[in-house]
């Protein structure tokens, strides 16, 4: 009875069902143009070419991808006002609550605290599983003011940030979680204003926030975690750094021998690669240096970070389910020919600690690696908005690393504060940015998929 | 004039007819659950759907300026005809094929073996076998991945060694350690169990007197099996095969865990990484494409054992006869039985208990071994500060979730099951019964990781009837009892057609309404069935992940999410030590309700 | 104690008729059986009567009033009926004990509980299963389980009883006892009755009338003696009776003295029923007279079997091609492949026309 009468029925249904939605307005009730292109505000990132989407009309929608992608050039418009067209009850909120346009230079942070004892609650969706410490010191320094920490993979997040936008659900006050690109893509422009980027006055103990974090750290989103991913070798088969040059890890000796979370499931990793391709000169540069004559690109692809993706897809790499997989793999002990990999910094203390060994490839050219960051943002029309503002400070630490700092006060989760000693094995936030690339979140934004597709298709 | 008069007349007693027949129980009971359906499983369906032909506001990352909303059929051609279509599609359905195929076949000879050994045989420890060969089905199918990966761990993906390499000193070879092979013996090992519980309850409803005439017109054993015995319950194995190749299809965990490090891709794990790159509407092709096969797999099975089924009415009696004697071989095949469930089921348990005990990754040493991912106390330096799994409050908040979950879910779809076989039966031959049966098991092909998806967004706000359960555990609740339909709607309908209408009957005549009737006689005499289809359902709710995964929050967090969690982040002791404790519930669980009901798994599927 | 009556009833289950236009009328007190081969429709009828089925056309009265009409779509739901109904496999609720099933009805029916447990007392001390209350029915004999399956028809004192092939599950010996007890119960308790069955036996031994059926009509609607002595037709010739009426062609013209019968292989003359043309003959086996001598006004046949059975011996004779079974109650010892001499006795064989198989005309008697 179970296995046979299916077929027709199930057929009809899915024809039906095609048909009927062919036939329908799509549920999403946005049916607004789509949000104005993120960008970052021109200080953002010294190092990097600021890059954009413009908010041109829209051309006619084509309906195929291209077949070769494009590396989306962009010119540089003008900042967006990411509160133009908020709608009156999110501007009735934000007035409320004291934010975004309404947040005034100084802030009284004993009525805040006052207030928030009066909301008893916090809710923050967090990418990281360390939510747990941060509530434990948040819930001891204000008793009164329950932490409700919810610990999710960072794509659920967005997901789960979006849809409840989308349903007029208002339950989360605090978002921590990386993918900048898409937060500023898709969640942070009216009329999806799902973030709000709210910026203390004042951090403990009782410092000028704009004193100790750069501009591009707090502007357009406060930056939490300057999280580095860099290239990393095992230093017990290794007296030395085996690779000075990005592109030797195409050639064959390390065939099959290179590991690293897999871009399709590390938005990391993919952002990383995606970064390469934002710095063409710079990676032709190193690739003549590598192989001693100009690049000569294939056909079909766009520039010489994308050479390098495709060289690199071809040479069999490891790939790992986690970019942290990656470097157990390098860093594992014992092991006659160890692969070398990419991997987040952090798992540095691994070897502190004696569990690993590994050191990062500090000569390789043209860049050892790449910075991906983390941001602390308050949700749009969040229930306890004065407990978010404290729980936003609480998590910016103190000058030691402390308070809500001190679960990621660790070597190479780098702190945008530059007042706060660097752990041992880690960089401060200016020489990170001299070392990495930093992602830009416009360009990762309008560029990733493409990598990602471009990866995908030269895989064998 | 006269017509216009006559009209009503002959109207009345007609519509009288028609209202007397809409609003028979199993109608009207047909025609609620037909609306809880429609909720359930044709609006998921119907959003899928709709998602793949609509631009979604995340396609600005490939194509600019699209309207959100607006149709298109970019989605199909990416997916279809794309430069990434082969290594997106057309290869992960091709080694979708090859490993469910594999997994289906293994899964099915060891199981039907098996069973056959166990209900037709002299073999010795029958009970105990029987009992013991179900476990797999009891632990979640990843588990044993798990396990292959810290025995056959090899150097590809570098970092420490499996136990298989750091005792022999043989490197083990990438297709052995990853790929296609393990992915087969490993899901094969689980579902085998799946198989072993569908055939033998085809062959304990076989009624051996028609084995025995064989015998006495002078076949031979094997002539039995072959002509008699095989014949009679094929149909209930090529059913039980396409289930299995269904399941085989959709199961996500083990393809991840043992495909993705060599890049060998599957449907499910493809679907997988597009909604991890948040191309949720290009995951769904992928889904709908998975449910596509399905049923060309289902009417295909239609079409070879359609006219044949007809023959295999199954009486479902028991029938008790003299076991097949296996003579000479019956020890050796006994040994063979032992030493095959020896490494289906305890070996996989004892590695990942080994493993859980392992302070360090890499080291295989006795003195590497502490108890500190039980029962330790947090310390910062070792994994982050997770502390023993038996110390973690975490994990007895989860533990207390799971369990609430799977019996929640388990008695609600017990008892849906039951009115679902109610109306199926009762109303066998009319179309309402055909429908709602076909709709029921509809989300069996429907990928759990889409469906869970889909539940995400669609109730999050009022639903017709239901309130907005987004984040509640009524919405784990929700899309799991929705999952189970297909087994629940099964195993019920096996348990009415038990009772026979006459029963029903006399109590009408004794003038009972429809209520007490279910009350006071449907109920009680179906209360095996129901018992087996809540163990069936607490138990794969128990062990759910791929369903449930983005539907959890910390509050309603479940033992299988929170080890998906851990080992998503490589704290992989502690999640064993999860994994364990999650084992160790079920089974007892099983075992309690077994003693305590006489319930039997296999009969929550309907076998 | 009600008059039952159906009236152009017909019911079809998808391409089949079940029941084809059928009328019949149950007078008060009546024990009215439906007799016929299995799946000629009688337990359609019966679950019409009791509500479990709805008619496609027809109507259905009990004491004049309608419980169902197709006409004008009345419907009485079985319970407002009146009726008791046991089933063939009496369907006796497993998971209650022999008291719980019997209490059912009169619990329906908010029965105080003080006269449930009297009132089921009395009835399970009648059927003597006093002291089985407690029991399960899986813990009973088959003859137990009957009673049980009459005691929760009779509890709450219906006025119909609606009895389906009751007895078909038990012994020959318990069958044998329980009609008697059946019978009785119908005289206790005055009650109509719709008796089903496919044993002739049962309905001659136990009906005030006998409806027999075929496909779904009714063939003959007699008393019992009437059914056996002057069957309607071929069918229910053949249908009644144990050994079986001999049913012998033959052409008949009209002679002197009544009907002359020429069979294949020998004639009858001065047969009382008048027919003429191609007919055939039906006549009871102890309507032949065995005679082992000679006999001048007999016929000669070759014995082929003899079966005693006790009080009677039923043997069967061969002249030719032609075969007939006689029932013989006399004690005479015959031997087989011996030479008999048969008697016909032309004042009981029934004439009926060969191609309609209807009775032309009736034997007097
Ligand atoms: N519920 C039903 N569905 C389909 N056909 C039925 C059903 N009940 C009875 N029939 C058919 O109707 C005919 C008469 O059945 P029934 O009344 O049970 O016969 P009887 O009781 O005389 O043996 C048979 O051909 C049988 O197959
Ligand atoms: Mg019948």
């Amino acid at each position: 009875m179970f296995r046979n009468k299916c077929f027709n029925v199930a057929l009809c249904v899915l024809v039906i069902a095609i048909v009927t939605a062919a036939c329908t307005p799509a549920p999403e009730p946005t049916k607004a143009p789509p949000p104005p292109a993120p960008t970052t505000a021109p200080a953002a990132a010294p190092t990097t070419a600021p890059a954009a989407v413009p908010t041109t009309a829209p051309v006619a929608a084509p309906t195929t991808a291209p077949a070769v992608p494009k590396p989306t050039e962009v010119a540089k418009p003008a900042a967006p006002d990411p509160y133009k067209g908020i709608t009156a009850a999110q501007d009735a909120w934000a007035k409320a609550a004291q934010v975004g346009p309404y947040q005034p230079a100084t802030l009284d942070w004993d009525a805040i605290e006052a207030a928030a004892k009066k909301e008893g609650k916090v809710v923050v969706y967090s990418a990281s599983s360390r939510i747990a410490d941060v509530k434990k010191s948040f819930e001891a320094k204000y008793p009164g003011i329950t932490v409700e920490g919810y610990d999710i993979a960072a794509v659920d997040l967005l997901t789960k940030l979006q849809k409840e936008f989308r349903s007029n659900i208002h339950t989360a006050d605090v978002a921590f979680v990386g993918d900048p690109a898409t937060q500023l893509g898709e969640m942070f422009y009216p009329p999806n204003k799902i973030l709000w980027t709210f910026v203390p006055d004042v951090l403990f103990p009782n410092v000028k926030t704009v004193d100790v974090i750069n501009q591009g750290d707090r502007d357009p989103m406060l930056v939490h975690i300057i999280g580095g991913y860099t290239w990393l070798y095992n230093t017990e088969a290794f007296k030395e750094p085996p690779i000075k040059n990005i592109w030797d890890l195409t050639k064959p000796e390390w065939r099959g021998r290179v590991t690293f979370g897999d871009p399709q499931t590390t938005p990391n990793t993919l952002n990383c690669f995606t970064s390469l391709t934002n710095h063409p000169d710079e990676m032709a540069k190193a690739y003549e240096a590598a192989f001693g004559k100009p690049i000569v690109l294939e056909p079909g692809v766009p520039n010489a970070g994308y050479q390098w993706i495709k060289n690199l897809a071809k040479n069999d790499p490891v790939m790992t389910k986690s970019a942290g997989d990656a470097g157990n793999s390098v860093g594992a002990k014992g092991q006659k020919n160890p692969p070398v990999g990419f991997a987040p910094w952090s798992k540095i203390r691994d070897v502190l600690s004696g569990n690993l060994v590994f050191d990062l490839m500090w000569n390789m050219s043209p860049v050892i690696g790449c910075a991906d960051l983390v941001t602390l943002s308050m949700v749009n029309q969040a229930p306890h908005p004065n407990a978010a503002k404290l729980m936003v400070r609480w998590y910016m630490g103190d000058d030691k690393g402390g308070l809500g700092r001190s679960p990621y006060n660790v070597p190479g989760d780098g702190n945008p504060r530059k007042d706060v000693a660097v752990p041992k094995g880690g960089k401060s936030v200016d020489e990170m940015q001299k070392l990495l690339w930093r992602n830009d979140p416009g360009y990762t934004y309008a560029n990733a998929i493409k990598v990602r597709d471009f990866w995908i298709a030269n895989l064998k | 004039m006269m017509t216009a008069v006559a009209f009503p007349v002959s109207f009345a007693p007609t519509a009288r007819r028609a209202w007397r027949k809409l609003t028979r129980p199993h109608v009207v009971l047909g025609l609620v659950l037909l609306g809880l359906l429609f909720y359930l499983v044709m609006i998921p369906l119907f959003i899928m759907i709709q998602t793949t032909i609509t631009w979604q506001v995340e396609d600005q990352r490939l194509v600019r300026g699209v309207v959100p909303g607006e149709f298109t059929l970019f989605h199909w051609d990416r997916v279809f005809n794309s430069i990434i279509s082969q290594a997106m599609l057309w290869t992960p359905l091709q080694n979708t094929l090859v490993t469910s195929i594999g997994i289906s076949f293994f899964a099915l000879s060891i199981g039907s073996l098996l069973a056959w050994l166990v209900v037709r045989s002299d073999l010795p420890g029958k009970g105990y076998i029987s009992s013991i060969a179900i476990i797999p089905y009891m632990m979640p199918s990843w588990t044993l991945s798990l396990a292959w990966i810290v025995v056959f761990k090899n150097q590809r993906i570098g970092g420490s060694m499996g136990f298989f390499e750091a005792l022999t000193g043989i490197a083990v070879p990438d297709w052995l350690s990853y790929g296609p092979v393990p992915i087969i013996i490993t899901l094969s090992l689980h579902y085998y169990a799946f198989a072993f519980l569908l055939v033998s309850g085809a062959l304990q409803s076989l009624d051996a007197r028609l084995e025995e005439s064989g015998e006495i017109l002078g076949a031979s054993r094997w002539q039995v099996l072959t002509r008699i015995t095989f014949p009679l319950v094929i149909p209930a194995v090529l059913s039980a095969f396409i289930l299995t190749f269904s399941r085989a299809m959709g199961s996500f965990g083990t393809p991840a865990f043992l495909g993705n490090p060599v890049r060998y891709y599957v449907l499910s794990t493809s679907l997988y990484n597009n909604i991890q790159s948040r191309l949720q509407a290009d995951g769904f092709v992928i889904g709908l494409a998975m449910i596509a096969i399905a049923i060309v797999t289902i009417y295909i099975n239609q079409r070879v054992i359609g006219v044949r089924k007809s023959f295999a009415t199954l009486t479902g009696k028991g029938f008790t006869s003299t076991p097949v004697r296996l003579r000479a071989f019956r020890y050796p095949i006994f040994i063979i039985v032992i030493t095959f469930l020896t490494i289906a089921v305890f070996a996989p348990l004892l590695f990942l208990g080994y493993e859980s005990l392992m302070l360090k990754k890499n080291s295989y040493d006795l003195s590497n071994l502490s108890l500190h991912y039980w029962i330790g106390e947090s310390n910062p330096k070792i994994a982050d500060g997770i502390g023993g799994v038996l110390r973690e409050s975490q994990t007895w908040a989860s533990t207390w979730n799971s369990v609430a979950l799977a019996v929640v879910t388990g008695v609600i779809t017990s008892l849906l099951g039951i009115f679902l076989g109610y109306a199926i039966v009762k109303g066998r031959g009319t179309a309402l019964s055909k429908f709602v049966e076909q709709v029921a098991f509809l989300p069996y092909l429907m990928p759990s990781i889409a469906f869970g998806a889909i539940y995400l967004g669609m109730f999050a706000q009022p639903m017709g009837p239901i309130p907005a359960l987004y984040g509640t555990f009524w919405l784990l609740v929700l899309v799991s009892v929705a999952k189970h339909l297909p087994y629940s709607s099964r195993s019920g309908t096996a348990a009415v057609m038990q009772v026979g209408s006459e029963l029903e009957e006399a109590a009408i005549i004794g003038g009972a309404s429809w209520l007490t009737r279910f009350r006071r006689i449907i109920m009680p005499l179906t209360t095996a069935g129901l018992v087996s289809g809540f163990l069936l359902t607490f138990i794969t709710t128990m062990r759910e992940l791929s369903l449930i995964v983005l539907l959890v929050t910390p509050a309603t967090r479940t033992l299988s999410t929170l080890n998906f969690r851990y080992s998503e982040q490589g704290y992989h002791q502690p999640g064993n030590a999860l994994a364990i404790l999650l084992i160790v519930i079920v089974l007892f669980s099983e075992w309690f309700v077994r003693r305590l009901r006489g319930a039997q798994i296999g009969k929550g599927l309907g076998a | 104690m009600h008059t039952i009556e159906l009236v152009h009833v017909t019911k079809r289950f998808g391409k089949v008729v079940a029941v084809d236009d059928l009328s019949l009328t149950i007078e008060r007190g009546n024990f009215l059986t439906l007799l016929g081969p299995s799946g000629c429709g009688k337990t359609t009828v019966l679950r019409m009567l009791a509500g479990l089925e709805e008619p496609d056309a027809g109507d259905i009265l009990i004491d004049g009033k309608p419980v169902f009409s197709a006409q004008e779509g009345i419907f009485v739901p079985p319970a407002k009926r009146n009726l008791g109904l046991v089933f063939q496999s009496y369907a006796l609720w497993p998971h209650m004990t022999v008291y719980q099933n019997v209490a059912f009805g009169l619990e329906m029916a908010k029965q105080p509980k003080q006269e449930i447990q009297q009132r089921i007392g009395g009835i399970l001390k009648d059927l003597q299963i006093g002291e089985m209350g407690q029991r399960y029915p899986q813990e009973m004999s088959g003859g137990q389980q009957q009673r049980v399956a009459l005691a929760r028809m009779l509890a709450p004192k219906p006025g119909i009883f609606l009895l389906d092939e009751p007895l078909s599950n038990l012994d020959a010996r318990l069958r044998v006892d329980m009609r008697s007890e059946l019978k009785r119960l119908h005289r206790d308790t005055g009650a109509t009755t719709l008796y089903v069955t496919h044993d002739q036996l049962e309905a001659l031994t136990m009906s005030t009338h006998i409806v027999v059926m075929k496909e779904g009509r009714v063939q003959q609607h007699a008393s019992p003696a009437q059914v056996y002595r002057t069957p309607a037709n071929l069918f229910v010739a053949d249908f009644i009776g144990s050994p079986k009426i001999n049913l012998l062609d033959a052409t008949a013209t009209l002679g002197e003295g009544g009907t002359h019968l020429k069979f294949a292989t020998f004639e009858i003359a001065r047969v009382l029923t008048r027919a003429s043309g191609a007919v055939v003959a039906g006549i009871r086996p102890e309507d032949i007279r065995i005679s082992p001598e000679p006999d001048p006004n007999g016929i000669e046949f070759k014995v082929y079997s003899v079966l005693p059975a006790g009080s009677e011996i039923v043997i069967n004779a061969h002249r030719g091609a032609t075969s007939v079974v006689i029932r013989e109650t006399r004690d005479i010892q015959l031997e087989m492949d011996s030479v008999i001499w048969l008697q016909f006795d032309s004042k009981k064989i029934n004439l009926y026309d060969k191609q309609t198989g209807s009775l032309i005309a009736a034997a007097k008697n």
